[in-house]
Formats: structure tokens, C-alpha cells, sequence
């Protein structure tokens, strides 16, 4: 066991933990709470902040140390109270538990902290993981439960049934693994499934739409007899659920979808009989991120799409993901049952 | 029955339903007063925080109007500059660089006609190059006594009434100096432009808290039973600012603080707090009510339900500021008004007897804007015995600096005797949401190009709030009327403007 300590881990940001070993559920959460009071106590003009209850499944090839990164950075759109809940061979429940404070810079500026828990347990015990994290949730919050990775933990379907919403990324997985991924997706109740490569599509799918609001641009729909979409490698799910989408929205079905070396090629039947070639490659500019251009042929006619300009940001689809707990993604759904159809028809 | 075929409708947009946000429309956005300080600080600021966030859209041209020592690669550096300066994000060049082609001018004066022709052309122009037509917003950031006139100037350009690619106008506060300035200049613009090309900006209605008002009131199932004379005491306004007028003398001796924040800021806030819930948040509906709420209010007695003070020498922040005669270019036995209180009646049947204070100042102890709803006590004490009861609840909606809500309870305090004391729970932005808020311009500039008048002021709007501060305005301008009540800078206000709430047994609360 070891004790209460208050440490400065930067002249940003301050840290209390408390670690235990062999330790049961309701002392987690009795160290827990006397950790806030502990911290309250000490008046450091600190807020306490959560927005939500996080709930984390990490696969068990997800490295500790990048997923605590990512945790950090999450604090800065989404203060939760955050448990993570890991997988070890001993038969015994470790823990960890944890206040997380920002220092407020400048007078009348206010600090803020949240919290987090690290529960360690064999997979026996995870397979009722939402019994151990039940009496930890701030009660009234929402709560989201976030699968980093590409294999489900143990921990994922018990710890599924308390969520409002399911966070997870298929663009962790490409090539021919994407498959994998849009079939987890879609076996977990997909209304409440925030997909981070669905959500970084926002702009692009804003971009699109506004594109056919020409009337001009939406009469030339029902005659497209290609799609071309140019991303680079780590972005192939998105651009592959954005060509879902398209074929969703514009009445195709996908019959047809392999990966090819740069690639997916495809094709889908529009509802007039046409066909529809689906293209999916590489940037034709090397060093380009994201998903680069996309091209809506008909005949003769294109309708050729840049990448948005904005800036930069690519953890905000995921604190878009994290902040859905309450509103669907609607789009999702059609896009990936088009695809799913079409890749189990060619596995 | 009629025979007529209905014209066929045209098919939907298969892909708009799935989109949380919509992208603007094609538009050329044209500044007026392009090279000015609200242009500078403000909206070419708020233009390149939207491109950042990917809220314009694709064809998208920036048209500053300027006089002839400038060019479009002078304009272009000052605008950099400008975003380098006041933007929220750091200039980034590769934004930059997306932008800056988008940028042009168009050199004239905006007294004279020749400009307003060669700006019809230059719209054309940029439609042909670009291929498709798009919508033209005009943001007059100009001083408020040439807004008729360019608008006149526009509509005779093509660019008003009826113009086709669709134009909007944009004008922001003062509308009017009173409510028979206010008429005129509505009818003005009423001539050039429809009434729904027109979009009136008070920036306080784009701050995330008065939107939150809103929502605080209509999206949670608590507050809105309470929202009434049964429930609530009285509500109290205040609009307050540490700093003096700087060098803004010209302007602001002729308005004077009734003019400048209560006709406008402080009413817009008390027409939200009062409004009847709208049946949708149509743009029309919601300014229906606000309106509605304003014609509510009881004409004022200006003895009675107003006070206006004026600040003299003081100490602010450990730091002695001269009084407001003693500024630079305000005649010294100026009357205007740099604080004002007022109090408000409203009469229908939500507010009967539920006073609304407002209050306003310039040297005051703090700069902040809040709503405090102050509700009844409880109707029985049962803790007698004790320090006395505890202070009723109440709500306070920070609106600036620190954006938030505050909800004042009682509470017993730890320990074996039965003592209370009020206890705050308290919602801030910035500790809830730890991402930043967009800034008022961005929501505004982006609804406008949207086409979302909602959070816009209409005509009726601004003519009620004027029927509501004319008769004070015309008793302070009254020569032989007493003076403005002195008071300290750095004090919460003159004497008077206390007993307009001692009279009713309240009192404000602490600046």
C-alpha cells in the first residue's frame, strides 16, 4: 500500500495519487473520495470538473504510457471522471487512483482538477467489470465508455451495458483488417457508437452537402458512374465510411469492396440500374494528411472536392465523440451497413 | 377547387440531413469602415476564426472598402496584422495563405456614388471568375450617421431590395440617438432593404451566456416554473465597467450611458429574461417575444424610476483616475449621463410586481455583466432561534468576464448545532467546458451568412426599447432638470441610484 502524496508533477499542473495493491472495489472508492476531500481541503482555488464519467477498455495491446498521453489531453475539452479498467494474469484487483489539477494562470483565473481511477484485475473478474466500477461513477453524469485499440478487452461488453454512448476508432485498424474493425463496431449497439473515424468527417460531410445545394450539382447525382477518393494510409476507414455515406445518401447499395495495395476498389448499383466504380487511393501529393480530394464523376461532368480549409485539430473528433453522449450521429449507420454488406460479400 | 398543376418540388438535398452544422452558402462578405478599429479588433478576427474552424464556405471573398491611400497589398498586410493581433487562434500560414488570395479592395469613399457602382461591378465580377453567384453581405462599420445613406446607396446599386444574388445588410448599434431618430432611420433602410435583409448586431446577444440563458431557462425542466411573480422577488441587471471613456469623448458626451448600454445591452438582456417561452427557436418567434416583453414595460416616471450619476475624480485599482469632466475633450459642465439605473415595471401577467433594476456605469469598482434573479424566501422559517434566516435564494447568470451561473443556497453548516449559511453551486465556462467559447462576432458574422436572424435585433425591437428610455432622455436633457448625481470613481454608484431600491425595502447587490 502506499500512502497519500501530493506532488507538483510540472509548474502547470499538480498531482495527488494513491496506489494499493490487492485492494478491494469499495476501498478503491472509499480512497477515492478521501483523496477529494484530502484535495478540497487544502483550498488550492482549484475546481473540481467533470463533464462526464469515462469509462476505459483498453485492448491489451494498447501501450500504457501512450494511452496515459492520451488521457492527459482529453482533460483539456472534456474533464470526466475517468476509469480505466486493464487486464493482469494475477488473480488479485490493483488500483490506482488519482486527482489531476491544472494551476490557473494569472489572477481570477481558476484552476481545475478531475480524477481517475486505474483498476488492474485478470479477466475473470473483468468479465463483471461494471460491478467493480458501479460504485465509482459520479452519480448523474453521463457516462461513456471509450475502447482503445482493435481487440476487445474483457472488460468491454460488462462495462458496454452502463454507457450512454461507446467510443471507439475503426481507423486504428486498415488494409485488410478494416473489415474487423467496422464488424466490432457494428456487433455493439451502433445508435450509441461514436466512431472517431465517422466523427473526423464532420468537416468533409458539412463540405459535401453544401455541395449539393446547387441545384445544378444535385441533378447531376443520379447520373455519377464514379467515385474517387484520394487519403493517405491512416485515414482509410474514413474515407471509406465518406464513400459509404455518399452511396448511402445517394440511394446506391455497395455490391462490391476489396482492398487492393494502395487501396479499396469497389463498385455500387445506382436505384436506376447504373453503376457506380468506388476508388478509393493514395493522395496523388505525397506528405498530405487526411483524406485529400474527393471526385464525383457523371459522364463527362465532375464534381471535384478539396479538403476543407480549416486548421489542424486532430483530437477534436475525438472530444466531438466524447461530448455525443446524448445526440446520435445519424449518417453512421446506413454508411456502414452499405459498406459491412459489401466486405462480407467479397470475404 | 383550382385545376393548376403545382410546380413539381424541387428533391431534396440528400445529404443535408445528416450534417450537424451547414456550411454557409457561396458569399462575398463587403466591410465598410474595413481599416477602422471594430474591423480591425473585432471582424477580421472573427473571419479568420472561422475559416480556421472550417465554418465558411468554400467560395468565399472578403471585400474591404477603402479610401485611396490604400491598396489591396496594403489592406492585406493590415488585416494580417489585425488577425495576428486579436484573432483566438495564432496566425497560421497556411491559413493565412488560404485566405489572403480571398481578400480584396474596393478604393473609394462611401459618400460618393462612383464607389457604389464600381462595387456593383466588382461583385460581378468575382461571381464570373468564381463561376457561380453568391450572396452579398455589406457590414457597415461605420459611424451610425451614414448607415441611411449607404444603404440608399446600395439599393440604387442593385445591391438592395429585391437584389438578385441575395444581399444582406449589416448594422451595428447605435440604431438611432431616440426613439424618433430610431423611427427615421428604420424607415430609411426600410426603403432600400426588406426588413429580413437587415441584421441589427448587439454583440452581447452572441455571448455564450446569453445564448445560455436561453437554454437555462427553456431546456431545463426546473427554472421555468419558478420563471414568474409567484416565485421571483425581483431581478436585478447590471452592466458594469471599470474603465472611464478613453478617448471616445466625441461619441460618448453626445450618448451618455442610458444611451449607450441600457437602451440596448441591458434591454436585450431584461427582454430574454422576461420573454414567454417561443414555439420554436424561428428566428421571428423568438424576437416576437422579446419584443412582446419590451412593450410590457410600464412607462417610466423619470423622477421616480430613474437615476443618472456621473463619476468624479477616485481611486481604481490602487490607482487615482480623474473624474469624468476632467477627461480629455469633455466640456466642463458637461450633464452626461455616465451611470444609469432605472427601474423597470412589467405589466402582464408573468412580472406583475416583480421590479427589474437595471443599472450601468463607467469607473465603476469592476467590469461586469450579470442577471441576478432574486428569489422570494420561504414562505415559513421553521429555524427560528438561530442568526436569523437565511438570504433567499439566488440566481445569478454571469454573462462577462467569467461567463457562468451561480445558484445561491442554504446549507447547514458541519456540526451539532443547527446553523446555515448560503452556499453557492456554482457553473462556470471555463472550469465545465474547458474548450473556449467563440467570440460574439464569430456566432453573429456566421449566423448572418447563414441567413439566422435569430440572435439579431428587429426594427420593432429597437423602436420599443427607445419608447422605453425616451421619456428619461428627454427629462435628463431637460436644461433646468437636475444635474447627474456625482459620484466617486471607484464607488458602486451615486447615493440615489441605492434609494431607488431602498424604496422598495432591496438593495443592489455588491459591485
Amino acid at each position: 500500500m502506499s500512502a497519500l502524496a501530493g506532488a507538483g508533477a510540472s509548474d502547470a499542473r499538480e498531482r495527488s495519487e494513491w496506489r494499493g495493491e490487492d485492494v478491494s472495489a469499495s476501498e478503491v472508492a472509499e480512497r477515492l473520495m478521501a483523496l477529494n476531500r484530502e484535495h478540497a481541503r487544502h483550498e488550492h482555488g482549484h475546481a473540481a470538473t467533470r463533464t462526464l464519467n469515462l469509462l476505459v477498455a483498453p485492448a491489451d495491446d494498447v501501450a500504457p504510457d501512450a494511452l496515459a498521453t492520451q488521457l492527459a489531453g482529453l482533460a483539456d475539452r472534456h474533464p470526466s471522471r475517468t476509469i480505466v479498467v486493464r487486464e493482469h494474469a494475477a488473480p488479485q484487483l490493483d488500483a490506482t487512483v488519482a486527482i489531476d489539477c491544472t494551476i490557473g494562470s494569472g489572477a481570477g483565473s481558476a484552476g481545475h482538477c478531475h480524477d481517475m481511477a486505474l483498476l488492474v484485475a485478470e479477466a475473470e473478474t473483468l468479465a463483471h467489470a461494471d460491478s467493480l466500477v458501479r460504485p465509482l461513477r459520479v452519480a448523474g453524469l453521463p457516462t461513456v465508455l471509450w475502447l482503445p485499440g482493435t481487440r476487445a478487452s474483457h472488460a468491454q461488453d460488462p462495462l458496454a451495458t452502463l454507457a450512454d454512448a461507446i467510443v471507439l476508432d475503426s481507423a486504428s485498424a486498415s488494409g485488410a483488417a478494416l473489415p474487423a474493425a467496422f464488424e466490432r463496431a457494428a456487433a455493439l449497439d451502433v445508435a450509441r457508437v461514436r466512431d472517431v473515424a465517422w466523427l473526423r468527417l464532420r468537416r468533409w460531410r458539412r463540405h459535401v452537402a453544401a455541395r449539393f445545394d446547387d441545384p445544378e450539382a444535385l441533378a447531376l447525382l443520379a447520373c455519377i458512374d464514379r467515385v474517387e477518393l484520394r487519403s493517405c494510409a491512416p485515414q482509410q476507414a474514413s474515407a471509406l465510411l465518406l464513400a459509404g455515406w455518399i452511396a448511402a445518401r445517394a440511394g446506391w447499395a455497395i455490391d462490391r469492396l476489396t482492398p487492393e495495395a494502395h487501396g479499396w476498389s469497389g463498385s455500387a448499383r445506382r436505384s436506376d440500374g447504373g453503376t457506380v466504380e468506388i476508388a478509393l487511393g493514395p493522395p496523388q501529393v505525397p506528405d498530405l494528411t487526411g483524406i485529400h480530394a474527393l471526385a464525383l464523376h457523371a459522364g463527362h461532368e465532375t464534381i471535384a472536392l478539396r479538403a476543407p480549409v480549416a486548421a489542424p485539430n486532430p483530437a477534436r473528433a475525438f472530444a466531438a465523440a466524447l461530448g455525443m453522449f446524448d445526440t446520435a450521429t445519424p449518417g453512421y449507420a446506413p454508411a456502414l451497413a452499405g459498406l459491412l454488406s459489401a466486405m462480407r460479400e467479397a470475404a | 377547387m383550382s385545376t393548376a398543376q403545382a410546380p413539381a418540388a424541387a428533391p431534396a438535398n440528400p445529404f443535408a440531413q445528416d450534417v450537424d452544422e451547414r456550411l454557409p452558402p457561396p458569399s462575398t462578405l463587403v466591410l465598410f469602415g474595413a481599416t477602422g478599429d471594430l474591423a480591425a479588433r473585432k471582424l477580421l478576427p472573427a473571419v479568420y476564426d472561422l475559416l480556421a474552424d472550417g465554418r465558411l464556405p468554400e467560395r468565399f471573398r472578403l471585400l474591404a472598402v477603402v479610401r485611396p491611400n490604400h491598396d489591396e497589398a496594403s489592406f492585406r498586410a493590415h488585416a494580417r496584422e489585425a488577425i495576428d493581433a486579436h484573432a483566438r487562434r495564432p496566425l497560421d500560414e497556411r491559413l493565412w495563405d488560404a485566405l489572403e488570395p480571398r481578400i480584396g479592395v474596393v478604393v473609394g469613399d462611401h459618400g460618393s456614388s462612383e464607389l457604389f457602382d464600381a462595387l456593383a461591378e466588382r461583385l460581378d465580377a468575382g461571381d464570373e471568375e468564381d463561376g457561380e453567384p453568391s450572396q452579398r453581405l455589406f457590414y457597415l462599420a461605420i459611424s451610425p450617421a451614414f448607415f441611411a445613406e449607404t444603404a440608399r446607396k446600395l439599393a440604387a446599386a442593385g445591391l438592395g431590395r429585391g437584389a438578385d444574388p441575395p444581399t444582406r445588410l449589416l448594422i451595428e448599434k447605435p440604431f438611432g440617438h431616440d426613439l424618433a431618430s430610431a423611427r427615421e432611420l428604420n424607415a430609411a433602410i426600410d426603403e432600400s432593404f426588406e426588413e429580413r435583409q437587415v441584421f441589427r448586431i448587439d454583440h452581447y446577444l452572441g455571448k455564450e451566456t446569453v445564448q445560455n440563458l436561453l437554454v437555462l431557462r427553456f431546456g431545463n425542466g426546473i427554472f421555468e416554473p419558478l420563471w414568474n411573480r409567484t416565485a421571483i422577488d425581483h431581478v436585478q441587471i447590471t452592466v458594469a465597467e471599470d474603465l472611464g471613456i478613453g478617448h471616445r469623448a466625441g461619441y460618448y458626451d453626445g450618448a451618455g450611458a442610458l444611451r449607450d448600454v441600457i437602451q440596448n445591452h441591458a434591454l436585450q438582456l431584461l427582454s430574454l429574461v422576461a420573454m414567454e417561452p417561443p414555439a420554436s427557436f424561428d428566428a421571428n418567434l423568438v424576437r416576437d417575444e422579446k419584443a412582446k416583453a419590451l412593450h410590457a414595460v410600464r412607462a417610466l416616471d423619470p423622477a421616480r424610476d430613474a437615476v443618472g450619476g456621473q463619476y468624479t475624480t477616485g481611486w481604481i485599482g490602487g490607482e487615482q483616475v480623474p473624474g469624468y469632466r476632467e477627461e480629455e475633450d469633455v466640456p466642463a459642465d458637461s450633464r452626461t449621463d455616465t451611470y444609469a439605473a432605472l427601474r423597470v415595471e412589467i405589466d402582464n401577467w408573468r412580472w406583475a410586481g416583480v421590479p427589474f433594476y437595471l443599472r450601468t456605469g463607467k469607473r465603476l469598482p469592476l467590469r461586469t455583466t450579470e442577471i441576478a434573479i432574486a428569489f422570494k424566501p420561504a414562505p415559513h422559517q421553521p429555524f427560528t432561534g438561530l442568526d436569523g434566516p437565511p438570504p433567499p435564494n439566488e440566481l445569478v447568470i454571469s454573462v462577462q468576464p467569467n461567463e457562468g451561473a451561480t445558484l445561491q443556497i442554504a446549507a447547514k453548516t458541519p456540526g451539532t448545532a443547527l446553523r446555515m449559511r448560503p452556499v453557492q453551486m456554482d457553473f462556470q465556462y471555463g472550469t465545465s467546458f474547458l474548450r473556449e467559447s467563440p467570440e460574439a462576432y464569430e456566432r453573429l458574422l456566421h449566423d448572418a451568412l447563414l441567413g439566422d436572424a435569430t440572435l439579431f435585433t428587429r426594427a420593432d425591437e429597437v423602436e420599443a426599447a427607445w419608447r422605453i428610455v425616451d421619456p428619461v432622455l428627454a427629462a435628463w436633457a431637460d436644461e433646468t432638470s437636475d444635474e447627474p448625481q456625482p459620484y466617486a470613481a471607484g464607488s458602486a454608484g451615486p447615493a440615489c441610484a441605492d434609494e431607488l431600491l431602498a424604496a422598495d425595502g432591496r438593495t443592489w447587490r455588491p459591485l
